[in-house]
């Protein structure tokens, strides 16, 4: 899942990053809210996590312009804490809000769930036959057995898992899973989808050639 | 007042207790009110009492008069046998005819000589006419020789006593009856009585109706005066209200003086303009809390952040000491921002103190530029000193962070995209005398001058200068011209929007003056002076003196 952090403080952007990485997230970075409008503008990121008191361009800008294009789940991070902040972000197209100083931990959940809320997902485990997806804790089982994948793996059968039944493009692919500072060669989505056959059986992944990838519902 | 002085919010007014001004008031009305009643009441019944009783003795005096006459008339030695057979008449009262004997209804038998009833004319006449009518005026006389033995008695049932009078005339009150005693000639004593039950009677029935008059007239101007006091205090209790609805997040109620009395209205508008003045204040100060708190904040999400990231799972020691250092230089923004935050108090509660000594406001500027040139350098920006000595009396640490803050500002601000050939304009003499070093678009020049009265230090930048709507607001506290660059500098720098409130303050307390001009696209000159030393010293002395 690809994320974009809009945040003028380089340490806390840092630390978002870093949360947000090691919890394989792809990170795209922005410091001040025009540029992070670009960038959300030019990609199509699972979660945004905002600040409001952004340099050049407001937080509430911000999503006033991104709301005119794009419906990216954005979780707005403000030192602003009073009730008509949070309902004024929320109001201005924001999905969720998180008051400063926030544990990471709970801003990644917030993040996980903004996404999976919008591809439609309630729950946070998906079942495909004898082959079960725990968004949560980022694990797969196939016939109760854990199955270990790399990170690029797993955020793969993630990505598929939670738009299950539809196509998804290798386009795509590189735009969810891949940061902006990740060097992605094309054929590496075919071997990361190979080993995924390996691990969790041939049928768990259909190939629709020159199309994309779709894991069945 | 007091009540309304004392009112806590989210308590009941304690209109109803002791200290209740209404209850007070009410108390003294009832009271000067009984005074007032019981005086009128009692003046009443004494005259009423007098002037019955005054013409019923009158009328005993009159009759003892009429027995001494027909006794003087008396052979004296006569009279110490009886006069039993004596012809005497009583005469009867006011100028009527002289009656009888008396007329007691408890002696009918007896003849009434020359007795008539009053007619009704008469009895208009009669001043107290229920009081004195003919029907109770029962006289009786009863004719003591000096020694006590009864000489005549005419007194039917009653019995009357012998007293020698002390005087000539005397009167006396026995039971029910009036009496009045007479020496008559031969040292006689003449009694003349008169039953009075029916006056007396007549006066209690008088004295329970005027204690019921008074009863009423009592609670009739008890209310009347509950219903008075409560008009008058009405306002007050409104303002009272309007008090205790006041809490600490509600000042904008107003005492509505509309309604009320000139005087209330005048305490009602001062209750208003305080009021007023309050909720500025406090506006002020939750603006400043809330600035402070969120400026607090961001170091403090940087410190948990990276603290619970560094928790989350087991960490390299490279990776556990950036987290440490990240910590300790979130932690030296707090304490930069906190110990901003404290000199701002210190200053405007007017503590802020000041170790003054004769100081070069030149020196002081060198000082500045140099601490500065490597930021400077950094941001390719020339640092040029210029002006003479300008001396004064000063706290150099103090005023060096106001320089230095100065300097910082101009660096951050003034290598926005300005090129050299604009800044020409502004003080172009002093400028001059720098050639502009090639590659270089932007300086920041310093300068001092002693004008004779004030020691002035101005520094210039030529950047792109500051909006003219940002001017005013740029020495409030947590005001930032929000440019990217400015920002993202500054907050590395010293992270706070407190640098030039605090200068200012710094200024104020040496009874300087820190200005701006600003002109867009040509940069901005902060200028601050200092009284020179001469006139400072003065003002300090005169300042220890008057602290």
């Amino acid at each position: 899942m690809r994320t974009l952090i809009v945040e003028d403080e380089l340490e806390l952007r840092r630390a978002i990053a870093q949360a947000l990485l090691e919890e394989g997230f792809a990170v795209d970075l922005a410091a001040d809210g025009k540029s992070g409008l670009i960038k959300a503008q030019a990609w199509d990121y699972d979660a945004i996590v905002l600040d409001l008191m952004l340099p050049i361009k407001s937080g509430w800008e911000f999503l006033q312009e991104l709301r005119k294009t794009k419906s990216t789940p954005v979780l707005i991070l403000s030192a602003r804490s009073e009730v008509p902040d949070r309902v004024r972000g929320l109001n201005a197209g924001a999905d969720d809000y998180l008051v400063k100083p926030f544990s990471v931990n709970e801003m990644v959940a917030r993040v996980r769930s903004l996404i999976r809320r919008a591809a439609g997902v309630a729950s946070s485990i998906l079942q495909f036959n004898d082959i079960v997806v725990n968004l949560a804790n980022r694990t797969v089982y196939k016939a109760n057995e854990l199955v270990a994948l790399t990170a690029r793996e797993y955020a793969l059968v993630e990505l598929l898992a939670l738009h299950r039944g539809k196509l998804i493009s290798r386009t795509m692919i590189y735009e969810h899973i891949f940061g902006e500072d990740d060097d992605s060669l094309s054929n590496l989505v075919d071997v990361h989808v190979s080993h995924i056959r390996k691990k969790l059986g041939a049928d768990f992944i259909e190939t629709r050639r020159g199309q994309g990838y779709l894991i069945h519902d | 007042m007091t009540e309304a002085g004392n009112v806590i919010p989210d308590k009941r007014i304690p209109i109803r207790g002791t200290r209740s001004l209404r209850w007070r008031l009410q108390f003294w009305h009832a009271l000067i009110l009984a005074i007032v009643v019981f005086i009128f009441a009692a003046a009443f019944y004494r005259q009423l009492r007098h002037s019955t009783f005054g013409e019923i003795d009158s009328e005993l005096m009159s009759g003892a008069h009429v027995i001494e006459g027909v006794l003087r008339v008396l052979p004296p030695e006569q009279l110490n046998a009886s006069l039993q057979d004596v012809p005497m008449e009583l005469p009867d009262r006011l100028g009527l005819p002289p009656m009888g004997l008396p007329r007691d209804p408890r002696r009918p038998g007896r003849p009434m000589r020359g007795q008539r009833p009053l007619d009704s004319a008469e009895r208009d006449r009669d001043p107290l006419p229920r009081l004195l009518s003919p029907d109770d005026a029962s006289l009786y006389f009863v004719i003591f020789s000096k020694d006590g033995k009864v000489l005549r008695d005419e007194s039917g049932e009653v019995l009357v006593d012998f007293e020698k009078p002390r005087n000539a005339i005397a009167n006396r009150r026995i039971d029910e009856r009036h009496e009045v005693l007479l020496r008559g000639p031969g040292d006689t004593v003449i009694v003349v009585g008169r039953d009075v039950h029916h006056q007396l009677d007549r006066l209690t029935h008088w004295l329970v109706q005027l204690i019921l008059i008074g009863i009423g007239v009592m609670a009739l101007g008890l209310i009347g005066g509950w219903w008075l006091v409560g008009n008058a205090i009405r306002p007050i209790e409104q303002i009272s209200q309007t008090a205790a609805k006041i809490s600490g997040t509600n000042l904008t109620e107003r005492v509505d003086t509309s309604v009320m009395d000139t005087e209330l209205q005048s305490l009602g508008s001062i209750l208003n303009s305080m009021l007023t003045r309050l909720e500025t204040a406090f506006e002020q100060q939750s603006q400043f809390i809330a600035d402070a708190s969120h400026e607090l904040r961001t170091p403090i999400s940087v410190l948990l952040s990276h603290c619970e990231l560094a928790l989350n799972r087991q960490r390299s020691a490279a990776e556990y000491q950036q987290t440490i250092a990240t910590c300790q230089s979130a932690a030296q923004r707090m304490q930069t921002l906190v110990e901003s935050l404290l000199t701002l108090a210190r200053a405007e509660a007017g503590h802020l103190r000041l170790a003054r000594e004769e100081c070069d406001l030149h020196e002081l500027a060198k000082e500045g530029v140099a601490f500065l040139q490597p930021f400077a350098n950094e941001k390719k920006i020339v640092l040029v000193v210029q002006g003479g000595p300008a001396l004064c009396w000063i706290d150099p640490g103090r005023v060096s962070q106001v320089i230095t803050n100065l300097i910082q500002n101009a660096i951050v601000y003034g290598n926005q995209g300005s090129d050299s050939s604009t800044a020409k304009g502004m003080d172009a003499g002093e400028v001059g005398e720098e050639p502009d070093p090639p590659g270089s678009a932007a300086k920041v020049i310093v300068s001092t001058e002693d004008n004779g009265e004030f020691a002035e230090l101005f520094v210039q930048d030529f950047g792109e200068g500051i909006a003219s709507e940002s001017v005013p607001k740029l020495f409030d506290r947590f005001y930032r011209v929000d440019t990217a660059r400015a920002r993202s500098e500054l907050r590395l720098q010293t992270g706070s929007g407190l640098g030039l409130a605090i200068c200012k303050c710094i200024v104020d307390a040496h009874n300087g003056h820190l200005s701006v001009t600003s002109k867009k696209d040509h940069g901005t000159t902060f200028t601050v002076a200092f009284p020179c030393k001469e006139s400072l010293v003065a003002q300090s002395t005169e300042s220890q003196y008057t602290k």
